[in-house]
């Protein structure tokens, strides 16, 4: 297993760009291989800054007051208890 | 929710502590740290859903979903496989990807639907320099770092992170050989590793 391989897999991993046979290989080498986890986890943060790049948008109020409605109908979390007050919602 | 940790700050590490105590938080049910990721998250979220979606409808769909994933999920967050981050980006992009992959092929329309026709430009220019002064610190250098790299890495990031081609789309529509598309995604992040290594 080359280092332009560990490189070359862990980035295209990272950006979801490995499938079939290749990603079988890479997940089965990762587990065998701290190294090779720790590059990949690395890349995968690198990757993740990327939505940095998008022109910056704020979405809108109402999104915020769907998820505020959708929580408040949800008991707590699935074989957990509500510690939230009833109807709680997101802080601002 | 206990304030004491939850300091305001572009400490890369201490805003990955600030955001995985935020979720360990979550997972217990508590609805304000859940709007305090909301405030930390949903920006740079919904800019890179509306970015590849082209759509402000769907775009907040996608993100509405994904934290109600984060609501359900967050038991199961291992700050050790990545930061809290990450995962929400993972969550918003693979849902947004999926859908325009499932519109190229409602469409059957996958070389024309491509990014170019959605807008994103063909030269893999850098955003500008306004655009920049709008996102906090951290935004603003990831913007640096990769507007320092060579245009045709940021051609091949740009097309598998926002367009959601494949190895083998990008080749094609770039019209260069598959190791010179893997050579040049693996030399970008490298480099923007070397570039922001030090929060990661």
């Amino acid at each position: 297993m080359s280092s332009e391989w560990r490189e070359d897999s862990s980035a295209l991993h990272a950006l979801g760009l490995l499938a079939g046979d290749e990603l079988a290989r890479f997940r089965q080498e990762c587990h065998a291989d701290p190294a090779l986890r720790e590059m990949s986890r690395v890349l995968r943060e690198v990757t993740a800054q990327l939505v940095h790049w998008a022109p910056p948008h704020s979405p809108p109020e109402a999104l915020r007051e769907r998820l505020v409605e959708d929580l408040g109908s949800r008991r707590g979390h699935p074989g957990r208890p509500d510690r939230a007050s009833p109807g709680g919602a997101p802080a601002d | 929710m206990s304030e004491a940790p939850l300091l305001l700050t572009n400490d890369p590490g201490e805003r990955d502590r600030t955001d995985a105590l935020l979720l360990g938080l979550v997972a217990e049910g508590d609805r304000e740290a859940f709007g305090r990721l909301y405030d930390r998250f949903s920006g740079p979220l919904y800019s890179a859903a509306l970015h590849i979606l082209q759509d402000a409808a769907e775009a907040q769909d996608i993100v509405h979903d994904a934290f109600i994933t984060l609501w359900e999920k967050a038991s199961s967050f291992e700050r050790s496989r990545g930061s809290a981050f990450s995962w929400a980006v993972t969550l918003v992009r693979n849902r947004a990807i999926d859908r325009i992959r499932m519109r190229r092929r409602r469409a059957e329309l996958l070389a024309e639907s491509a990014p170019e026709d959605l807008g994103y430009g063909t030269d893999g220019a850098a955003p500008s320099a306004d655009d920049a002064a709008v996102q906090g610190d951290n935004a603003r250098l990831v913007r640096a770092a990769i507007a320092e790299l060579p245009v045709e890495q940021r051609r091949a990031l740009e097309l598998a992170f926002f367009g959601g081609l494949t190895q083998e789309e990008i080749a094609r529509r770039l019209q260069e050989p598959l190791g010179t598309i893997k050579a040049r995604i693996r030399r970008g992040l490298l480099k923007l590793r070397e570039a922001l290594g030090p929060q990661l």
